[in-house]
């Protein structure tokens, strides 16, 4: 704790040696700080209390409410009824971790080859690497590559496109890079090889860049829903962000059935505010433990190369 | 091929990485185009349309005669029958199962998804009385053009696949598709009674170039209605009298208050409100867009009417009636909320949202002529879904099993069979409120998208518990469907307005919206048009004046 002056009449308060601002601008540095805050945290509020919310007051607020007034849970037993979501939860967590897993594995493997000056071909490869990020394949084509890998229907379809991305070979690539031979050369004098040299000297310097790509895929994995669109035709096998689309989708473009229409469905919007609670609450835990290392492995990834 | 032309996967499998070529680029068209041209053999010229072949003799129609409405329909001029109650004891349609045992392969649009086949019994249910067993492949109406065009890509079809027109559909149809004319023209529909029973003007829809190649579901022929809530009418103490154009602008006026968020309208300014306008003077809109005279064509853009509904609309939007977030915000949202009074929406939002809100006192108001004189036509639009489903392609003995299951999955109202396919199981999926089938919860979890092949359920007329609502249906499209105006393109297709003609569409609408903001001047609308014209309008006019000419021979 640091030595903080007692005030007196004449002096100014210090802390660290740092002068203190006086009250009033004290005061105006919190108001603007919590009204930053405020616009932070109050569309979440907005979020789930309309998710909780009855249809009358959703209805006489305009839309979102801030607090409700009458809490019901209809919303979501609405969209976990029948066990849908619930195996939908299941899939894409099983897609995000395997497929975080396996890119980290990949792209940690690719970008240190890459980063090892005389590796063989490696210029050839990172230029091949490279020229990937001009082009995107495009729909039909991928589709017909994963058609004709068989991959249809099977949950490797949501994982193999998307396991090696050519930017994060880069940022990983250039924190690599950015490690002082002499560690590597003197772990190679010890006798280590390059998979320990990898494994017990790269990566434990590397908890940042490994921790920000880690962070890129799981949300990546996560959100993803139109590759399952196109390449899972068993809709028991989609992910969480593809079922829930179905109860956000415009109602104006789908088929409306005056004869199903029942009293227990919820507001559609609690319905859909619902939707972004379940989908956003997993992947948003996430962040707090990886947020020390997130804005250092961004930042080194940013300025070397 | 030999194994070293495979690669493996994880868990050990292996994979051929050739790829066929000509499919290959064909997916590359599919992106470009939405076809499948390379498929098509013959070595024509892919550019050019199958050409328009003999009009096929339309499906006789022979309605269910087991039951009687409580309001007879009008199937002249396309009214549906309309019932109170479900009849009690409904008779069985069909004697024994349609299936011969296999599997059928459905590719739908569809909302939801139910819970797999073990753990549903409906489907279970229906699998049963079908005689094979239905699986489904779903994806949304959003992301439906991504999905039809990988499908018809890979080249691999469902047994049944739901159609959006795209470009070269007619050579899509004629490539992959089976014809359907032999088994369902003229009395050949006769071996399939419950898709006899489908109105003709329905089978329109799923024509193309003459053949039918396809199953629609009928729905009746009105376009979006105008439709008000009573409860803040009679909250505001207004009374709607509308007779022309200036009652309707006094109206919206009389609607209109700020100081209580709220405002007439809430819906698209420069679809809806200026649709309606543009109906009210007698010109096609964007649901209704081209009118025929004699065989010409002529689109909504070069209506002389056009630049005085967008003046008027632009007055509406100055003065302050139409809701300020209409262009970007939740429309249906502000309607619930009550910030906005009247909402433009499809047929079908009348009797669904009487269920759910049944204090909104929903009513409609027909259009009137813009400058007095009674009521203006309704400009009409197809009988059915517009995307339809279709067969692959398969020998006549299969072709004509899927058409058997069609047929039942098209039991007809008031049948067994119609409870089975679109309610499910008595006690499970619905309870019977008197005669009346109400959903339970496990429905919606529970739902089996076989709607489009053919579904009798938005004709004829039936709003369950709720017949002022059917009742005033009826009486609604027993007014304005025997005066309506017919919309010229229905079963007629367009190879520019297949492939140019969206975009084109997109920056027309985005400069009505301009104009009604007051961004650009009315008078920008005529270049405008003269351009649309050259780049795409004369060319979209010409073809569907042509193919309307041979469909009239």
């Amino acid at each position: 704790m640091s030595q903080t002056d007692t005030p007196r009449e004449g002096r100014l308060r210090t802390i660290n040696g740092a002068a203190l601002p006086s009250h009033p601008v004290r005061a105006a540095k919190g108001i603007v700080l919590f009204l930053c805050c405020a616009v932070v945290v109050l569309p979440f509020l907005a979020v789930v209390s309309t998710s909780l919310a009855q249809e009358p007051q959703i209805n006489a607020a305009g839309g979102y409410v801030l607090w409700p007034d009458d809490p019901s849970l209809d919303a979501y037993r609405a969209i976990f009824a029948g066990g849908i979501v619930t195996r939908a939860l299941m899939v894409s967590v099983g897609i995000t971790l395997v497929g975080s897993a396996l890119s980290i594995v990949c792209i940690t493997l690719l970008a240190y080859s890459l980063s090892r000056p005389g590796t063989f071909a490696h210029k050839p490869i990172l230029l091949t690497v490279l020229f990937t990020m001009l082009f995107s394949p495009g729909m039909i084509p991928m589709y017909l590559t994963i058609k004709q890998l068989g991959l249809l229907n099977s949950y490797w379809s949501l994982i193999l496109p998307g396991l090696v991305t050519a930017f994060q070979v880069v940022i990983v690539r250039a924190f690599f890079l950015d490690i002082p031979p002499e560690l590597i050369d003197a772990a190679r004098i010890d006798g280590a090889g390059e998979l320990q040299i990898l494994t017990r000297i790269v990566l434990p310097l590397s908890k940042a860049v490994v921790a920000v790509i880690g962070l890129f895929n799981a949300v990546a994995y996560w959100n993803a829903f139109f590759n399952a669109l196109l390449y899972m035709q068993d809709a028991s096998k989609w992910p969480l962000q593809l079922v829930l689309r179905t109860y956000v989708v415009d109602e104006a473009t789908m088929d409306v059935d005056p004869n199903v229409v029942g009293d227990f469905i919820p507001a559609p919007q609690s319905l859909q505010m619902a939707v972004l609670v379940v989908s956003i609450v997993p992947i948003a835990l996430i962040y707090p433990f990886l947020q020390k290392h997130f804005a250092k492995g961004i930042y080194i990834g940013a300025i070397k190369g | 091929m030999t194994s070293a032309e495979r690669i493996p996967l994880p868990g050990g499998a292996t994979a051929p990485i050739a790829l066929p070529r000509r499919r290959f680029l064909q997916g590359g068209l599919v992106l470009i185009g939405g076809t499948v041209l390379g498929s098509c053999g013959g070595g024509s010229d892919s550019s050019d349309p199958v050409a328009p072949q003999d009009a096929a003799e339309p499906p006789s129609f022979a309605p269910y005669t087991g039951v009687s409405p409580d309001l007879p329909g009008d199937p002249a001029h396309h009214v549906p029958d309309a019932f109170f109650r479900y009849p009690a004891d409904p008779p069985p349609f069909f004697d024994g199962r349609p299936g011969n045992g296999g599997t059928v392969h459905i590719l739908t649009q569809a909302g939801q998804i139910g819970v797999p086949l073990d753990r549903n019994t409906r489907w279970q249910k229906l699998n049963e009385s079908l005689g094979v067993e239905l699986t489904f492949e779903v994806a949304m109406p959003t992301e439906w053009d991504a999905k039809q065009s990988v499908t018809l890509a890979g080249g691999d079809l469902p047994d049944i696949m739901q159609l959006k027109s795209m470009a070269q559909f007619p050579r899509v149809l004629d490539s992959e598709f089976a014809d359907l004319t032999e088994f369902l023209s003229g009395d050949a529909i006769e071996n399939y009674p419950a898709l006899a029973a489908i109105p003709s003007l329905a089978w329109k829809t799923v024509t193309v170039n003459g053949r039918i190649f396809g199953i629609p579901q009928s729905r009746p022929p009105v376009g979006p209605i105008c439709s008000i809530r009573g409860d803040l009418l009679d909250e505001m103490g207004v009374t709607v009298d509308v007779s022309d154009g200036q009652d309707f602008l006094d109206l919206c006026r009389e609607l209109t208050d700020p100081a209580r968020n709220r405002w007439a309208i809430a819906s698209d300014p420069s679809q809806w409100s200026l649709g309606y306008v543009l109906e009210m003077m007698s010109a096609p809109n964007r649901s209704h867009p081209w009118s025929e005279d004699d065989g010409a064509f002529t689109s909504m853009y070069e209506t002389e009417q056009m630049p005085e509904a967008l003046d008027v609309v632009r007055g509406m939007w100055e003065e302050g009636l139409l809701h300020p977030d209409s262009f970007t915000g939740n429309n249906a949202q502000m309607w619930h909320s009550g910030s906005a009074v009247i909402y433009f929406q499809a047929f079908p939002g009348w009797g669904n949202f009487t269920k759910t809100h049944p204090q909104y006192d929903l009513s409609v108001i027909p259009p009137m002529r813009w400058d007095g004189g009674g009521p203006a036509p309704k400009l009409l639009t197809g009988g059915a879904v517009e995307d339809f489903m279709a067969f692959k392609k398969a020998d006549a003995e299969r072709v004509q099993e899927l058409l058997r299951i069609a047929d039942y999955l098209a039991a007809p109202f008031g049948s067994q069979e119609f409870l089975l396919v679109n309610y499910g199981i008595e006690g499970e999926d619905y309870t019977l409120d008197g005669t009346d089938p109400v959903v339970t919860e496990q429905y919606l979890s529970r739902v089996i998208p076989t709607n489009y092949i053919g579904s009798a359920r938005n004709v004829p007329l039936y709003v369950p518990g709720v017949p002022d609502v059917t009742r005033a249906q009826h009486e609604f499209l027993s007014d304005v469907l025997p005066s309506g105006a017919p919309d010229p393109t229905v079963g007629l297709y367009s190879e520019t307005a297949g492939t140019k003609g969206a975009t084109e569409d997109r920056n027309m609408w985005a400069l009505q919206g301009d104009i009604v903001q007051g961004r650009r001047p009315v008078s920008d609308w005529a270049g405008a048009v003269e351009d649309w014209k050259r780049s795409v309008g004369d060319k979209i006019r010409q073809e569907y004046e042509e193919a309307f000419a041979a469909a009239d021979a």
